[in-house]
């Protein structure tokens, strides 16, 4: 459950593009090794929010706070991973891409480390292979790998998995949850599908269209998790009922 | 199947360039077999190239007055403007010019390589100089390697007289072939002046004239002084063959007459004559009266150096034909009367 | 594109369909060798040509030109593209200046650049560089813009600075477009080299290729200006297919980014 410290906390934060308001003041908190969960239909702000909560975006208003203490600028601490495949470099091999960040930040067993990483993800034998070698799931993992590599305190995912086949899907989020577990991060998930959101979060929060945060669950179904338990169906047919209303109209 | 369109075009590729390839030699045949250019260009065009230059007077004055056309009732004659003696000579391989007026190095050249082609007539004699804008270098000796010399191109009537020059004074026709810079008149009178690189510059009329009316420039050869002598500057050359039919002859003919038709009113300094020429030439008429009243810029028929040219040409090893003739290399005054 | 037995073969099927075209068009139209030399007497000039190192001493001072207008080209064009980056205005003027400029053939330069820079090496570079830098710029400017916004993030996400992100993220990113920038700027700056030497003619012994050719038009040596047509194509493609050929194996197409 969720730590009582929390590791990174977004407070009333307000953005606009131009007169659309897309964040009308929003708060949340992610307290460390807790996986949480941004539930939300596509285009209502979610990943807005991550980009602020990374500080890859200015708010108009509002503060970020990490362990307590406010940031405005990006920093590897909080290690953001996007959607896109191309997040990983071209140029640069599976083990290149994950020991990228290591040297940039001199950490001097980069190798070991990077090489210790991709073990984690299940890639050690795609070492020296070349993204457009690897499937999307692979790409996905070498992401993982690149952001784990770097030991930060804080992840923020919007919505990694998206791209990837139903089948792998499954795949990464269990090795998300174990990487999480073994390297206790605290982690802000964006999704906008219930299943996943069910399957990883401790703790999931609800962000209507309007950007408003409108309900929050805690999960309380162990590890490893069936969404379809019966736990999981009543929560999810409350998550779906939520994501239905349309309180803006 | 990345592989599949390449490979096409590929054999697409050979096919259009065996028929480009086939094409090219069927008109090359038309353009060499001896007895072709009457049937390639009908008999009422002749083409005639010229050159740009003070040397070319007479040509633009029976151009424009349309002497030759008057002479020859039922022709069509094509003036063609350009550049260089070479392009002269690919031109008349190509079957596609009949009569050019150049230097005569180029000219043997051309007969050295097989070319038989000869001089009709000549055209003019005309003032060269060796240029230069830098006060230190008084003759060519004081050129040292490091002195660039522009002219229009190896082989060019000035490059052979520079080297007349230093075989005499050096015993080296080949001293300055290292410093040589090939430059079309015009641009070689601006880089001169303009201090561009240019030590000097064997010019030509006009350029001669501007170049030496310019601050600080001076002589350090001329033309006379370099072949120890008179020469002809420029002359006229029949394409090979041409001029051996009664067709070719009446053409070389009435060419002759309206040439020295010209020259007798440039001579007489007929106003509209000059006048026109002024135009043609960009100077104001007073100006053009100087260059020329200038003593050395004479317009004549006579052919002057053809055999000296010949001979020095050999020494330096720029023809290696011995069997060239002088008889050979001109029409007889015969065929053109 | 690879060089493989089956693409030797059929380049060299390629020639000797030349060859056989060439030689029996000759004979069968009987055409002068003023015009059309023959195959042999054309290898006997190109044997000539090589073995008293004449040629390779040309190409050397081509090659030397073109490095020069090459490197300097690619230096300007990454310095107007930094200057460009900083501000929008810089960029919008480059661009516009370079539309203009970009058709320009390099050799309409020559009276300016005479009057310029004078008659020296340093014309020819000046027009190199012209030939170079125009291309460049574009194709840069393109790869910049076409860097992914999620670089962009994963960049500032590491802290980097622009600096950093320029070479270590920026630079790989573009390469597809660097090097199609390279293959346009080497093509232009060959044709423009060979036109300014051969309009140029340069100083007789360092006159490069153009410069051969030249001689041999003047002195209607044409089986020594066909030796010298041999070597600019032989060369031309041959930067084109085995250099660019394999710095593009090396990088794009092992990164997988050849479109």
């Amino acid at each position: 459950m969720a730590d009582s410290a929390e590791a990174l906390s977004v407070l009333n934060i307000v953005k606009r593009y131009g007169d659309h308001l897309v964040l009308p003041g929003v708060s949340l908190s992610v307290g460390a090794r807790e996986i949480v969960c941004l539930l939300g239909p596509s285009g209502c702000g979610k990943s807005t929010l991550a980009k602020i909560a990374a500080s890859l975006l200015e708010p108009d208003d509002g503060t970020v706070r990490v362990n307590g203490v406010p940031v405005t600028a990006p920093d590897a601490n909080r290690f953001m991973i996007f959607q896109e495949q191309d997040q990983i470099f071209p140029w640069k091999t599976a083990l290149g891409n994950v020991t990228f960040p290591l040297r940039l930040d001199g950490v001097p067993d980069w190798r070991a480390r990077g090489i210790e990483t991709l073990r984690e993800v299940g890639l050690e034998a795609a070492a020296e292979k070349y993204p457009h070698q690897l499937s999307g799931g692979m790409r996905q993992r070498v992401a993982l790998a690149r952001a784990f590599a770097m030991r930060p305190s804080v992840l923020i995912m919007d919505e990694p998995f998206a791209s990837v086949d139903a089948s792998l899907r499954f795949d990464l989020q269990d090795l998300l949850v174990r990487l999480v577990a073994e390297h206790s991060q605290a982690v802000l998930f964006v999704t906008h599908e219930i299943d996943e959101s069910i399957r990883l979060a401790e703790r999931i929060v609800v962000m209507s269209d309007d950007g408003a945060v409108t309900g929050e669950h805690t999960v309380p179904i162990d590890r490893p998790r069936d969404a379809r338990s019966p736990v999981g169906s009543r929560l999810a047919h409350a998550l779906f009922e939520q994501l239905s209303e349309h309180p803006s109209r | 199947m990345p592989f599949k369109i390449p490979n096409r075009l590929r054999t697409g590729g050979v096919f259009v360039l065996s028929l480009v390839i086939a094409l090219t030699l069927t008109d090359c045949s038309r353009r060499e077999s001896p007895n072709a250019p009457s049937a390639d260009a009908p008999l009422s065009t002749v083409r005639i190239a010229e050159q740009f230059g003070l040397a070319y007077a007479p040509l633009a004055v029976v151009r424009s007055r349309g002497l030759l056309e008057a002479r020859l009732p039922g022709t069509e004659v094509e003036w063609i403007q350009l550049g260089n003696a070479s392009a002269i000579r690919e031109a008349m391989l190509a079957g596609r010019l009949d009569i050019g007026f150049m230097g005569i190095p180029p000219f043997l050249i051309g007969a050295d390589k097989g070319m038989r082609w000869r001089v009709f007539t000549g055209l003019s004699r005309a003032p060269l100089a060796l240029i230069t804008t830098d006060p230190a270098v008084r003759s060519l000796a004081d050129l040292t390697p490091e002195h660039r010399i522009a002219l229009p191109q190896p082989g060019s009537i000035q490059h052979i007289l520079l080297s007349m020059a230093s075989q005499r004074e050096f015993g080296d026709p080949n001293r300055f072939d290292n410093q040589l810079l090939t430059l079309a008149h015009p641009d070689a009178m601006t880089a001169l002046l303009s201090g561009a690189g240019v030590t000097a510059h064997f010019a030509s009329p006009p350029y001669v004239y501007e170049e030496l009316a310019a601050d600080g420039t001076q002589s350090i050869l001329s033309g006379r002084e370099a072949f120890g002598g008179l020469f002809t500057f420029i002359v006229g050359v029949a394409s090979p063959d041409f001029g051996d039919d009664t067709r070719g002859r009446a053409v070389l003919q009435a060419l002759g007459v309206s040439l020295a038709e010209a020259m007798a009113l440039i001579q007489q300094r007929d106003s509209t004559v000059v006048a026109e020429l002024a135009g043609q030439y960009g100077v104001p008429v007073g100006t053009l009266q100087i260059y020329l009243d200038n003593p050395e810029l004479i317009y004549t028929s006579r052919i002057e150096g053809l055999g000296r040219f010949l001979e020095v040409m050999t020494e330096f090893g720029y023809l290696t034909n011995q069997g060239l003739r002088l008889e050979n290399l001109v029409l007889s005054e015969e065929v053109l009367r | 594109m690879k060089t493989t037995p089956r693409s030797f073969l059929r380049f060299a099927l390629v020639l000797l369909a030349i060859v056989i075209l060439w030689e029996g068009g000759r004979a069968v139209f009987n055409v002068s060798p003023l015009v059309m030399p023959g195959v042999l007497s054309v290898l006997s000039s190109l044997g000539t040509a090589l073995a008293s190192g004449e040629i390779l001493h040309q190409l050397a001072f081509s090659f030397s030109l073109i490095g020069m207008g090459i490197g300097i080209g690619a230096g300007l064009a990454v310095l107007a593209l930094i200057i460009g980056a900083q501000s929008r205005v810089a960029a919008e003027v480059m661009g516009t200046v370079a539309s203009l400029f970009h058709p320009l053939p390099g050799i309409a330069l020559l009276p300016v650049v005479i009057l310029w820079f004078g008659v020296g090496k340093m014309a020819i570079v000046v027009i190199i560089v012209h030939s170079v830098f125009w291309p460049l710029l574009t194709n840069l400017q393109a790869g910049y813009r076409s860097v992914s916004p999620t670089y962009h993030l994963v960049g500032r996400n590491l802290e980097m600075s622009p600096t950093s992100f320029a070479v270590r993220i920026a630079a790989p990113a573009t390469v597809p477009y660097i090097l199609a920038g390279l293959r346009i700027a080497w093509a232009r700056s060959w044709r423009a080299l060979i036109s300014a030497e051969m309009i140029f003619g340069a100083v007789a012994a360092h006159g490069g290729i153009g410069w051969f050719l030249h001689t041999r038009r003047v002195f209607m040596d044409t089986a020594g200006l066909f030796a010298g047509i041999l070597v600019v194509m032989l060369v031309g493609s041959l930067v084109e297919r085995v250099v660019f050929g394999f710095v593009e194996r090396s990088t794009i197409d092992r990164w997988g980014m050849n479109g």
